[in-house]
């Protein structure tokens, strides 16, 4: 009985029932969230074994219905999904107070059943409909605060996303006008067919990329991310960071691999990558006030190096893309999460409020400089094991403009630490200012500590302590990452499952 | 400058799409999956409506998911509309003789019209989404004529969740007794009765109440 | 299985202690002294052990992570251990007020373990693991006391990082050609390494060590990081963490290149070594010049840091028997009475409520004899005094570069030991001599915490000064490790053989003057102590706290060399991290706000891959 389609159903199940509990809808998400994870642990042994192929409907063999695919890449995933979300969730719980508080847990719940969809599904319009459901949700949750700005970013968020959007329905229509079957493996297959020559092949391919690429924010197609990370509660920015964005890179690598192999253009997504990297941390390096801005420009970064890891279209490759999107989802949330509450108890989102912090906050401060760490890769965070594996993969390529690729990763490497040092000193060596400076809520710190609430706590604890975890034992991961690569570069094997079982 | 350069954007797009197109066989009898649903759809699902079978029981997942999302749209309406609640004009003017008894009389019938749309839906042409769109257009015409009969938005959400929670659990109990989520585990009956196409009725009028009560509850939240 | 148990105790030492620290603050005192002494023993006992043990595997890399022993490594080992244990005691007295001592503790001791990590390790990917650990936690630790502190620790971090990426861009290139990491696998793979690929493994590791050694240009980093850490730390850093760069250059070098291949490494008559030693020598000339103009007494040992690891360089490129034993055994000896002087700096900021400035000091040897002489002591070993340790390294790097024929190189060696006996000079009666300031009438001498560490220095110099074949023998069983010639010792000096060297004779030579000398003033006239105000200012008064007469020390001298010392390499790297701010800031501007230029990107962005694909 343990389906894969409950990781979709039970959590869809919960939201619908969300609304109804008014008061008591802050603890279905931890519910439905917790009991994801239990299924995705549970499903990883088998999962690893032999990929689980969930017919959906009637029950008819695919291409005719829907289908969902739990390989190992996919459970990774969900796992993952799970694990930020609950974390996330219990957070949650003491930080959103104001505002239509049940509507928020239900749209939180949503928005992870689509990211949960979207890494789960075999049918390419089925992936677009929990890409909606995931964007329509987030574009609801960045402007929660209901402020000028987060309706703004809100709008912008709205605006990109649907043209996005847009651009991969046109990319199903056409292949769908070519093929007539939504089954990725199916339209895979018939593409190993056609080979990558038609135009058509190339315009969808296109739409693709740049569809699911404004929501994986690569380069010119992520001017959303800095504001409605900025501007949505904190928890939503490491959500966002953390899963959301994650899923559209996640859709880039299942159309680049599995639907068109396009191995030639593989260099290309690279060089996106590497341009997406050094524009990110560049920027990151820029803002040298918003500190929410500062962590979003971060992801842009991060999220380059990991399609740059993608693109280098080897196993090792692969591999280092898959752990290095683990770590960051882990980092960033943490980051967001522990800056979510300094931010509260500052009363601003200026970088130079948080100076001494460190004393009122030492958990809090802690944390956030262990997520800071795993995110320059150093050791022994769980950082560091995945962008040495991406270096290895690129140098190992043996290929010059991939050799070069990698300098610049290690350049942006150094930007990074710039800035997060800067954080970190502001943190723990500079002297706090006026205690009432910046003051304007109730609550607000004098000179003693207020660390923040215990249900608050708990989760960002446990994601440093996964993050040093993964760091000293990457063991932890590594296996089913690996197979997770594996199956992603097996084209053959993914038609071969899904289409000759029957 | 910035037309010009996005004209020049648009129309490489605009010759990247025409020749995209230029491969696709229109009108030919080639596309694989609408074949076969043409021809097995009536055998495999029991329902007439071929539309009908391929939304609910081929795609039944993505209809779940389209539903979803409208339930998202609304709910993200009401996060955004928190909290900016005008003070309802007080000295509302009443409609009119007319209008007022117009829409009473004719609120029931459409809400009879929609129900009908979507407890056909497996037979005739329609099905939920239509059904739950024309009981919304209910409501609007209600909130017009008659402001003092509002029915609470409560009651709403309370249909709108019942509506997705059936569904939900209707493809649970698919997937205990059918071994797949949403399988049909009803008897498919005769074709062309109403109680035919197992449990695709339940999910049409699941869906109908739900896009009604969501429609009309945007509707409710726009007006105020 | 010993040097997993040294590595254990190090690092969870050092979290036990912080752990102990929020219960007691005493039992955290203890706990960091035990666990520092248990390092020192541990690796004592390894002393002329080979070791070698796996005792991780990474699962994706397929690597093996190995330990390893040797006298290279038992040589840096002990050096860690031993200032480790001392800077601990020297803290629990030196640190007592302070805040956040848990936090000080924790980081000196896991600096330390990360410090015998990067010695201990057998390949190079833990290598670089525990080199970046360390990197981190000092920066950490620089930045403590706040202020000033925090801009030192970033620059520190910085350039940290950027040689750390190059040290990790060549290991990852010889783990991708060769598939291992095993130091001893990969020298014997880079013997058929062709030269290009040498050399840019070579030059591109060297970088990290370089700035970790604060070689000229890449020295910026070092005198504020120094300057500004605590006086326990700052020897720590000077004295050992600094050297982490000779390790490295040396194992780079000579253990997994050897000797054949660098000498192979030359076009024309530049060769890898002979910029080496352009470097040594700029930096030797450069930092002593510039120690010289400096009034902050850390600051001037920051400096002599820079500056003493010059001569370390000029003798470890030289591959012969006494100049490799000169440069390792400067490196020991600079260990040393480096830690001592910052301890002696330390124990004046402690009695005088924190004054670096020497010029605000002076008479302190009347209120801090001991002190005093451990200073003595120290600026004599730096400068070179005979019987002191200081001498003998000096002494074999000296005798390398003139019969190597490198007049230029000894010139710019003794032009540095020039200035070092000008600024140690300084240094001393600055702080020490002259008029005792008002203020400082009552002061104490430093507690004894703080003198049982420096005594055991001082009697270190000393010792090493006249035995140096306690230390020779260590460092010739290195020589011997990476087959390059040993030098011949004794355990006075130097065989006559390998260049006559007795430091029992000089010791008795300057005994038997010193009595003379002594005999003779016993014989001259006694002198009779006057007034100072009667000597100097001829009976007029004199305010007694204004007036010093040991400010501006070398005044036209330091005038005259100052317009030199312009720190061009310091500007330039600001420079290069304006320009970069600037940059990305305006990079910053590709989001400009508004939403029809983002839709317009998105379709450039559809376009440009339409296009591409079209025509590519």
């Amino acid at each position: 009985m343990l389906s894969p389609v409950l990781l979709i159903a039970i959590p869809l199940g919960f939201s619908f029932l969300a609304p109804l509990l008014k008061k008591g809808a802050k603890y279905i998400p931890p519910i439905a969230m917790l009991f994801n994870l239990i299924l995705s642990i549970l499903l990883v042994p088998q999962v690893m074994r032999k990929p689980i192929i969930v017919l959906l409907g009637g029950g008819w063999p695919p291409p005719f219905c829907i289908n969902l695919v739990a390989s190992p890449l996919g459970i990774l995933l969900a796992l993952l999904i799970s694990l930020v979300g609950f974390l996330v969730s219990i957070y949650a719980i003491a930080y959103i107070k104001e505002g239509a508080t049940e509507k928020y847990h239900t749209l939180y719940l949503l928005l992870l059943t689509g990211a949960t969809g979207i890494v789960l599904t075999g049918d390419i319009f089925n992936l677009f409909v929990f890409f909606e459901i995931l964007c329509i949700s987030s574009y609801a949750l960045v402007a929660y605060n209901g402020d000028k700005h987060g309706l703004e970013s809100a709008v912008k968020y709205l605006i990109q996303g649907s043209i996005g959007s847009s651009f991969i329905l046109i990319g199903i229509a056409l292949l769908y006008g070519l093929f007539g079957t939504l089954n990725m493996a199916d339209i895979a297959n018939n593409i190993s067919y056609h080979s990558l020559q038609s135009p058509t092949l190339y315009v969808a391919l296109a739409f693709f990329i740049t569809g699911f690429g404004v929501e994986g924010a690569i380069f010119p197609l992520n001017a959303w991310l800095p504001d409605a990370h900025s501007s949505a509660p904190s928890t939503i920015s490491a959500i966002l960071s953390g899963i959301a964005i994650k899923t559209g890179v996640y859709a880039i690598a299942r159309v680049t691999y599995t639907l068109f192999s396009a191995k030639g253009f593989m260099i290309f997504i690279a060089t996106i990558g590497i341009i997406t990297l050094l524009i990110g941390e560049m920027s990151a390096l820029g803002q040298k006030k918003d500190i929410k801005r500062m962590l979003a420009y971060s992801s842009i970064g991060q999220i380059g190096l990991i399609i740059f890891a993608f693109g280098i279209a080897t196993y090792y490759g692969i591999f280092g893309a898959l752990f290095q999107l683990v770590n960051h989802a882990l980092a960033k949330s943490l980051l967001f999460l522990a800056s979510g509450y300094m931010i509260y108890r500052v009363g601003s989102k200026e970088l130079s409020a948080f100076e001494g912090l460190g004393k009122k906050m030492p958990l809090s401060s802690l944390v956030f400089t262990i997520g800071a760490f795993s995110l320059i890769g150093l050791p022994p965070f769980a950082g560091f094991m995945s962008k040495i594996s991406i270096i290895s993969a690129g140098i190992k390529a043996n290929n010059t403009a991939l050799f070069v690729f990698v300098i610049i990763v290690l350049f942006a490497t150094i930007i990074e630490g710039c800035y997060f040092f800067r954080v970190v000193q502001n943190l723990y060596f500079k002297k706090s200012r006026d205690p009432a400076h910046n003051c304007v809520r109730d609550g607000c710190p004098t000179t003693q500590k207020s660390e923040m609430p215990i249900s608050a706590l708990i989760p960002i604890i446990i994601l440093a302590l996964l993050i040093v975890a993964i760091g000293i034992y990457p063991r932890l991961v590594t296996g089913i990452i690996e197979s997770a690569a594996i199956g992603l570069m097996d084209k053959v094997g993914y038609i071969h499952q899904i289409l000759g079982i029957f | 400058m910035r037309k010009i350069i996005s004209l020049i954007l648009l129309g490489i797009v605009c010759v990247g799409i025409i020749f995209a197109l230029y491969s696709i066989p229109f009108g030919k009898d080639k596309i694989k999956v609408g074949k076969h649903y043409i021809y097995n759809g009536i055998k495999e699902t029991g329902a007439v409506n071929i539309v009908t079978s391929v939304v609910l029981n081929y795609r039944g997942f993505d209809t779940l998911g389209e539903v979803t999302i409208l339930f998202i749209a609304a709910l993200g309406l009401g996060v955004v509309l928190y909290g900016k609640k005008k003070k309802r004009k007080e000295g509302l003017e009443p409609a009119s003789l007319v209008l007022y008894t117009g829409c009473r009389f004719l609120f029931p019938l459409i809400l009879l019209f929609g129900a009908y749309i979507f407890i056909h839906g497996h037979l005739t042409p329609g099905g939920g989404f239509q059904g739950g769109a024309i009981i919304a257009s209910g409501f609007l015409l209600s909130y017009l004529g008659c402001p003092r009969k509002w029915i609470s938005k409560e009651r709403f959400n309370i249909t709108e969740s019942l509506g997705g929670l059936v569904f939900v659990i209707m493809g649970l109990i698919g997937l205990t007794i059918g071994g797949y989520f949403l399988s049909n585990f009803l008897p498919k009956g005769i074709a062309n009765t109403l109680f035919s196409a197992g449990i695709i009725p339940i999910l049409y009028c699941a869906v109908g109440f739900k896009v009604g009560a969501e429609l009309a509850g945007i509707i409710y939240n726009m007006i105020e | 299985m010993i040097l997993i148990t040294i590595l254990l105790i190090a690092f969870g030492g050092a979290f036990v202690t912080y752990l102990a620290g929020k219960i007691s603050g005493k039992l955290r005192n203890i706990l960091a002294v035990l666990v520092s002494l248990a390092l020192v023993v541990l690796i004592s006992l390894i002393y002329r052990r080979e070791i070698s043990r796996e005792y991780y595997t990474l699962p994706f890399l397929n690597l093996k992570l190995i330990l390893m022993s040797n006298p290279l490594s038992w040589f840096f080992a002990i050096i860690i251990a031993g200032i480790g244990l001392l800077s601990i005691l020297y803290s629990l007295e030196y640190m007592k007020d302070k805040e956040r001592l848990d936090y000080y503790y924790f980081t000196l001791l896991f600096i330390n373990a990360s410090m015998l990590g990067t010695v201990i390790s057998g390949d190079l990917l833990s290598f670089f693991i525990f080199w970046e650990i360390m990197s981190w936690s000092t920066y950490l630790l620089i930045s403590y006391k706040g202020g000033k502190a925090i801009a030192a620790g970033l620059k520190y971090i910085i350039m940290s990082i950027i040689g750390s990426l190059a040290m990790l861009l060549v290991i990852i290139s010889l783990y991708s050609r060769y598939g291992t990491m095993e130091i001893s696998a990969i020298a014997s793979y880079m013997q058929t390494a062709s030269i290009g690929y040498t050399l840019f493994i070579l030059i591109t590791s060297s970088l990290s060590f370089v700035i970790i050694n604060a070689f000229w240009p890449l020295h910026t980093w070092l005198p504020d990081a120094h300057a500004e850490a605590v006086s326990p730390f700052s020897s720590v850093l000077s004295a050992v963490l600094v050297r982490k760069g000779i390790y490295g250059l040396y194992l780079f070098m000579y253990v997994i290149l050897g000797l054949n291949i660098l000498n192979k490494l030359h076009v024309g008559f530049i060769s890898f070594s002979s910029v080496l030693c352009g470097i040594g020598a700029v930096t030797i000339v450069f930092a002593a010049f510039t120690a010289l103009v400096q009034e902050d007494s850390k600051r001037i040992l920051a400096w002599s840091t820079v500056g003493q690891g010059g001569y370390m360089l000029l003798g470890i490129v030289f591959a012969t028997a006494s100049g490799m034993t000169g440069g390792m055994f400067h490196v020991l000896n600079h260990c040393i009475y480096i830690a001592l002087l910052f301890f002696v700096a330390g124990a004046i900021e402690h009695r005088t409520g924190g004054i670096r400035n020497i010029n605000e000091l002076g008479g302190l040897i009347k209120r801090m004899p001991v002190t005093f002489i451990a200073a003595l002591v120290g600026i004599s070993g730096l400068i070179g005094i005979p019987l002191t340790n200081g001498f003998v390294s000096k002494w074999l790097i000296y005798k390398t570069l003139i019969l190597g024929n490198h007049p230029f190189l000894a010139f710019a060696a003794f032009v540095g030991t020039w200035g070092t006996v000008l600024y140690g000079y300084k240094f001393i009666h600055n702080i020490f001599l002259g008029q005792l300031p008002e203020k400082y009438k009552h002061i104490k001498e430093a507690p004894l915490l703080m003198q049982l560490p420096m005594i055991l220095l001082t009697v270190t110099v000393i010792l090493f000064g006249v035995l140096p074949g306690i230390p020779l023998r260590v460092i010739s069983a290195i020589q011997r490790q990476v087959a390059l010639p040993p030098l011949q010792t004794t355990l006075f000096g130097i065989p006559k053989e390998a260049g006559e060297l007795n430091m029992i004779n000089v010791l008795f030579a300057i005994l038997i003057s010193c009595f003379i000398v002594w005999l003779l003033f016993r014989r001259a006239a006694k002198s009779v102590p006057v007034q100072q105000d009667d000597s100097y200012a001829a009976g007029s008064y004199v305010p007694k706290e204004k007036y010093h007469y040991t400010v501006n020390f070398y005044n036209p001298l330091s005038k005259m060399i100052t317009p030199y010392l312009r720190d061009v390499a310091s500007l330039f790297y600001l420079n290069i991290a304006r320009g970069t701010q600037r940059v990305c800031n305006i990079i910053r501007r590709v989001y400009v706000g508004e939403v029809g230029y983002y839709a317009m990107y998105i379709v450039l962005f559809l376009a440009f891959l339409i296009f591409i694909q079209m025509f590519f």
